[in-house]
């Protein structure tokens, strides 16, 4: 089963640069191009990673990390962001992000890293709830 | 006091010669108006004038007339005498300039307290003189600090919109730099898988459009890695104007120059092990703490070892590096010195050297940001930093930073918002 990534981003070509990047090594990808359409998505169709920039009109960053924390509470969300303020970033880490990366993702080695972070903590969920059932009288 | 006497009868010009000295005057003879004329606007200390009105050439009268139209800045008081004792004559006098009139003959005790009334009157207008010149003095200082500070505010408002700039380049900035980043990384990974695909195609393609493959082959990977090489440039311009355009004066503390100096050196230790460079350090082990950011600072320090690297780096072979860090301090201020040996600055560029993009190294090596960004956070500190060319060759910086008030309220409040 692979995984299916969100990627939130008002820049179109980032959007495609990162669904490109991802498709090509084997994830399944979903784009919005900003906080509404995102949670549009989260509300139909089953996510494991949301990749979301801060900055964007119609709901931002935060707000769509607030309304994950809310409504989807397992997911870690990774938040790519240009610049970013002590005040965004302190926000970030209480709305469960699991990192944020400084664009332009000079080396993408490190989103990747992140988004495998977060692959290998969701395996683990899932080894341990088939440990669960197995134990079930 | 010099008093002028004009007077065109000899024997009356030397008796009140006589009674000036003896009354303890430096007397000026003359016996024509032309003569005292010449006299007069060739010495201004000339205080007084006892001016006899009847004198061939130009008489009493005009000369008094000339010298009140002349634009002498010192008081002169004249005391006109003459035989003509009629009202409208001493009126006429007065009416061209005369301070005093006495009709002849003269009486000497009469002439003495004359003279000395003259000269409270020319001692007065002397102190107003001199308080007027001083005022003078002052509206012009004013206006000129008032200039100064309008000058600098300019400057600061056109470096705050410079900052705001900055910033919002640095962002529109980074946008695309990300795709093209992105995307330059994507196609190497695919590239491999390119690479075999298209070698099988070429060899069962004929001769002449092998050559055409064979350099895609070649040329690909070279344009990706100018791709890479372009966005790493970019990518450190836009961090150091991130860098430029941000205040973070929230966080200031007390700090430690000497602690400072030895975390920069531990990040900047492999280049200048590298160079072999001897370091040497002249702490004062008193300094007392300065209020800022320790970070921020220590990014001056980074900045300025890196830049003396790269100056003692040209010289290698020839001196031994020699990097000298040295702290001080006075009741108000904490200094740190940091000089190099290496090849100096040009005195006409040094005051080119903080400007936004000045750099003297080769091209895609440095960003031009590092002094003036250093420059901003030693400003943002309230403090100073200066360069110049060491004596014996070589670079120093000199940083001076306001010292930290023990218990300052201002560090409290700062660490609670």
């Amino acid at each position: 089963m692979s995984l299916i990534l969100l990627i939130v981003d008002d820049e179109e070509m980032i959007r495609d640069m990162l669904s490109r990047h991802f498709s090509l090594l084997d994830y399944d990808v979903m784009t919005a191009a900003n906080g509404r359409e995102a949670v549009r998505i989260l509300e139909t169709q089953r996510i494991d990673v949301v990749i979301t920039d801060v900055m964007m009109p119609d709901m931002n960053g935060i707000e769509l990390l607030r309304y994950i924390k809310e409504h989807n509470p397992t997911l870690r969300p990774i938040v790519i962001t240009g610049y970013v303020t002590l005040d965004n970033a302190l926000s970030c880490l209480r709305l469960g992000a699991e990192t944020f990366i400084f664009k332009p993702l000079q080396d993408l080695a490190e989103l990747e890293n992140a988004v495998n972070r977060i692959e290998e903590r969701l395996k683990n969920w899932q080894r341990k709830l088939r440990e669960l059932r197995g134990m079930k009288p | 006091m010099k008093v002028l006497v004009a007077e065109d009868d000899r024997v009356s010009l030397k008796v009140l010669e006589r009674f000036l000295e003896k009354w303890g005057h430096q007397p000026l003879t003359c016996e024509n108006g032309l003569d005292a004329w010449n006299l007069v606007s060739e010495q201004k200390d000339i205080e007084m004038g006892l001016v006899d009105w009847m004198m061939p050439g130009l008489d009493g009268l005009e000369l008094v007339r000339r010298i009140r139209s002349s634009e002498r800045s010192t008081p002169f008081h004249v005391i006109l005498i003459t035989a003509k004792s009629e009202k409208k004559d001493m009126l006429t006098a007065f009416e061209a300039g005369a301070d005093d009139f006495l009709v002849k003959p003269v009486d000497p005790m009469e002439l003495n307290s004359r003279i000395k009334v003259g000269s409270r009157l020319v001692e007065s207008q002397k102190q107003l003189y001199l308080k007027n010149v001083a005022l003078t003095k002052a509206v012009t200082e004013m206006e000129d600090l008032a200039e100064q500070r309008a000058r600098m505010l300019l400057h600061a408002d056109r470096l705050a919109s410079l900052g705001v700039l900055t910033a919002g380049i640095a962002h529109e900035i980074n946008n695309p730099t990300t795709f093209i980043s992105g995307n330059a990384q994507t196609l190497e990974r695919c590239w491999p898988l390119v690479e075999r695909t298209l070698k099988s195609k070429a060899e069962s393609t004929p001769e002449r459009d092998r050559r055409k493959i064979d350099l895609v082959l070649t040329e690909i990977p070279k344009m990706l890695s100018g791709i890479r090489n372009g966005v790493e440039r970019i990518s450190a311009i836009i961090n150091g104007l991130k860098t430029y355009s941000r205040k973070d004066r929230e966080h200031f503390e007390p700090v430690d120059l000497n602690q400072c100096v030895h975390r920069a050196l531990i990040l900047c230790g492999n280049r200048l092990n590298h160079l072999e460079a001897e370091v040497v350090l002249e702490l004062d082990t008193d300094l007392p703490n300065t209020r800022g950011n320790a970070q921020k600072l220590e990014q001056v320090l980074v900045n300025l070892i890196v830049n003396a690297a790269d100056a003692m780096e040209e010289l290698t072979g020839r001196v031994r590096p020699r990097l000298v860090f040295r702290t001080s301090f006075d009741p108000m201020h904490t200094e740190l010195t940091v000089t190099d040996n290496g090849v100096g600055i040009p005195p006409e560029k040094l005051p080119d050297i903080w400007n936004p993009f000045f750099t003297s190294k080769d091209v895609g090596k440095g960003t031009g940001l590092g002094l003036s960004i250093s420059q901003g956070i030693i400003e943002d500190h309230k403090g100073t930093i200066t360069a110049e060319n060491a004596a014996k060759g070589g670079t120093r910086f000199t940083i001076r930073l306001p010292k930290a008030v023990p218990d300052s309220t201002d560090d409290r409040e700062a660490g609670a918002s």
